[in-house]
């Protein structure tokens, strides 16, 4: 496969995945907001934006905010923006994904970017965001159904799972390691770990698990270590793990070890980790070094597989 | 283009079915009607269809291709709009025909043409001799803005010029096929022949049980042959790949198709680099060696190094590679030499120099002005003629004589007279008419036809068929795409 090919998709998978990472959270605020005082949104807005760690926010309201994550057509980490990138890479490849990947991309394009955000926040805001993370679930859905289970299948997996591993790991930060108000109090802490279970989709997958109290050390071990829920960072690991050994076995390519093992590295560190590791005057260092490495994966990728050195090539 | 006169149009005849909107025009040559009015003998199955399906069916048929050519992303892009929309190629659902004895004429005529011209291309780039013999002048080619110096001395795999042809045909008054252009550098469409034809299968397969037609979906595996006889190494799978400009441009569409089909890479500037005089493509699995690039970029962006340093659409050192002998292009470089407007003139002359045989197919009568027979005709007719400057494209340096006035004229003699090498003259082009439909009705529009012809240096072939290209708009004489023109499904008969 062309490395060129192989790098748009490994960015169509990242980028819807941040999409509809983006829709989710905003949806769950917009909910919350409705169980809150007023005083706290603001802050609660200027948590979200911490999370997704995009460009920085006009200090400013939930409307705001929220026009800025989902519509703002100059950043490219706004919803449009993924979107449309994602499409475009797509495009680029389009004799790589099946003809129903691409309309589907292009149906979610079109939603987009036909809507008028005025509108959606006068009437039903949290359907539009639903629908966009439908939209890319769809395509998921879409692409292990149609498309052939090969190389571009799989860096499609990879980018996007990738890309799951670092969200979780900065949403996980930004609820659970601020010494905040809403972290203090029996129900603040109800609060947020509801808010960020809901913004993983967990909460009901969590309380079949743990049906008793909510706890910050039980939320943080269900989300990093749970090995069965799918939003959970070990799963999203060991998707990762899965893409980057079968890469290496398609390509044969020697540099393949290069990214099979810092991602072996993460996922033993998962697989065998413990909720000791997560102790609240720990978590913080154990998630930044996921981060870290997460982002050390992503550089080994692209140097093994998209912009090796030409000298290892022709002197090999 | 205005609509032309037609002085001896004959009134449509009642209860004709669908055919009773059918101005006949002796002006020009239909493909369908005798000039009796009798339906002729290799379209009588296709009236005959047309006669039965009522009008409904015909529309329904005709929203089912419509769709087909959607699904099948059968588009081509606009440039300008935003993101390079994507537009369906119009098309028409009523077959071109051609019997047997005209193809066979036509495919002789091409084989003959192209192996001239690659011969000239030869000559021009080597020895010259068609030059120091004066046959054609020697000014004329190294002012053609297609030459290419850094061609000269280079020896081409298998001496292989012209791999892929589009030449463009068009029959006169009296339906004699001549040649409008010769296209040697980079034709597009030949996507569209085969979509059209997969889409009639479709739509109205009845028709072809009703006629022996030629199958041409075997196009993509010649063009591949062709294309991997090329290749300067021995390996017995060379690594053939297109090279296309980009999602953008506005063929883009054809370059993914053709890849697709013949089951190679589709590749861009980018993915391309060159080691030592070798081109590699990079891929997940590391660089993979390029034998044979069938390339559909313009000479001048093929690469920065040598050519226009602005190019972003080449590759770096990619004519070093294929002066080293490690890289078969095809088309050559260069090409445009020999489809320059004229040059273009002297193909009959070709054709006699290095064949020794009189062209089987004509060009359409031109005169140059640079001989003194010619001029003078040229000068005494210009309110007949269209006089175009060769070294000009694109309509300016252009004097349509029937339209002009005679100050206009008067100005292009005096030019003429003092610079006759510079000027070309033809009679105004006539193009044939064939039945189309058109809301329900058959209705008649001018057509001309774009052979594809494959070139390996011992053979042509030709696969029997071609893109059928229809002026939509009634009269018109322009069957560009850019400009309203369409296509349609092209039948050669056993």
């Amino acid at each position: 496969m062309l490395s060129r090919v192989a790098d748009s998709l490994y960015w169509i998978g990242r980028r819807l995945e941040r999409a509809e990472h983006a829709a989710r959270l905003v949806e769950v605020n917009l909910m919350l907001m409705l169980d809150q005082d007023p005083a706290s949104a603001d802050h609660r807005w200027a948590r979200l934006h911490d999370a997704l760690g995009g460009e920085p926010l006009p200090d400013a309201d939930g409307y705001a905010c929220a026009h800025a994550l989902a519509f703002d057509r100059k950043r490219d980490d706004s919803i449009y923006g993924c979107v449309a990138a994602a499409r475009e890479q797509a495009r680029q490849v389009r004799e790589h994904i099946t003809a129903e990947m691409y309309e589907q991309l292009n149906t979610l394009y079109f939603t987009v970017r036909r809507t008028d955000f005025d509108e959606v926040w006068d009437r039903q805001p949290q359907a539009f965001f639903r629908s966009m993370r439908h939209g890319a679930h769809l395509f998921h859905g879409i692409t292990e159904s149609t498309l052939n289970h090969g190389q571009g299948y799989y860096f499609l997996q990879a980018g996007r799972h990738l890309e799951r591993i670092g969200a979780t790991a900065r949403l996980l930060q930004t609820y659970l390691c601020e010494t905040e108000p809403s972290l203090r109090g029996d129900t603040g802490v109800q609060i947020a770990c509801a808010g960020l279970l809901k913004s993983c989709d967990a909460f009901e997958a969590y309380q079949t698990t743990y049906p008793e109290q909510l706890t910050v050390e039980r939320v943080a071990g269900f989300l990093t270590l749970n090995p069965d829920f799918p939003r959970s960072i070990r799963f999203a690991v060991n998707r990762l793990f899965d893409a980057v050994q079968t890469l290496a076995r398609l390509t044969g390519s020697r540099r393949a070890d290069s990214v099979v093992r810092p991602v072996g590295r993460i996922h033993a560190r998962l697989q065998y980790g413990q909720t000791e590791d997560l102790h609240p005057d720990r978590l913080h260092a154990f998630l930044q070094r996921l981060l870290n490495d997460a982002e050390a994966v992503h550089a080994a990728n692209h140097r093994a597989y998209i912009s090796y050195p030409i000298e290892q090539e022709v002197y090999a | 283009m205005s609509p032309p006169p037609a002085p001896n149009a004959v009134a449509p005849q009642a209860a004709d079915g669908p055919f009773d909107q059918y101005e006949h025009d002796d002006g020009f040559f239909d493909e369908m009607f005798e000039p009796t009015g009798g339906v002729r003998a290799h379209y009588q199955p296709i009236a005959d269809r047309l006669r039965e399906l009522p009008a409904e069916e015909i529309n329904r048929r005709r929203q089912a291709a419509d769709q087909q050519f959607l699904n099948q992303g059968v588009t081509f892009n606009v440039y300008g709009s935003e993101g390079g929309a994507e537009r369906v190629f119009p098309y028409d659902l009523v077959p071109r025909v051609i019997p047997a004895d005209e193809w066979s004429l036509i495919e002789r005529g091409l084989e003959q043409r192209i192996t001239a011209l690659n011969l000239f291309l030869k000559d021009v780039y080597h020895d010259g001799a068609i030059l120091r013999d004066k046959v054609v002048p020697l000014e004329l080619v190294l002012s053609c803005k297609h030459y290419r110096r850094e061609m000269r001395g280079l020896r081409v795999p298998r001496d292989v010029y012209v791999s892929i042809t589009g030449s463009d045909l068009i029959r006169d008054a009296d339906g004699r096929y001549v040649v409008l252009e010769d296209n040697l550098r980079v034709p597009s469409g030949v996507s569209y022949m085969l979509a059209n034809r997969e889409v009639m299968k479709r739509t109205l397969p009845l028709l072809f049980t009703r006629q022996a037609v030629r199958p041409i979906d075997h196009y993509p595996q010649a063009l591949l042959r062709t294309l991997a006889a090329l290749s300067p190494t021995d390996s017995p799978e060379p690594n053939v790949v297109v090279l296309t400009p980009g999602a953008y441009n506005s063929a883009y569409f054809e370059h993914a198709f053709l890849a697709r089909l013949m089951g190679v890479e589709l590749v861009e500037g980018r993915d391309l680099l060159v080691h030592d005089q070798v081109v590699y493509q990079r891929t997940t699995a590391g660089l993979k060696r390029v034998d044979v690039i069938y390339r559909r970029i313009d000479d001048d962006f093929l690469d920065p190094v040598s050519f226009r340093a602005d190019s972003m659409l080449g590759v770096p050192g990619l004519f070093g590679a294929y002066r080293g002998g490690n890289l078969a292009l095809a088309n050559a470089i260069g090409n445009g030499v020999a489809d320059d407007k004229a040059v273009y003139a002297y193909v009959p002359e070709m054709i006699r120099y290095y064949l020794k045989q009189e062209p089987i197919l004509d060009n359409v009568e031109t005169f140059r002005c640079s001989e003194s027979s010619h001029r003078d005709h040229v000068l005494q007719n210009l309110d007949k003629l269209v006089v175009k400057a060769v070294g000009e494209a694109g309509g300016y340096g252009m004097l349509i004589g029937p339209h002009a006035d005679q100050a206009e004229r008067d100005r292009f003699a005096d030019a003429i007279r003092d610079n006759p090498r510079n000027y070309i003259a033809q009679p105004v082009i006539q193009l044939s008419r064939a039945p189309c439909l058109v809301d329900g009705r058959v209705e008649p529009r001018h057509i001309d036809l774009r052979p594809y012809i494959l070139y390996s240096g011992e053979s042509c072939s030709i696969v029997p068929g071609g893109l059928t290209r229809v002026a939509m708009r009634k009269g018109s004489l322009v069957v560009n795409s850019s400009q309203g023109g369409g296509s349609k499904d092209t039948w050669v008969l056993y």
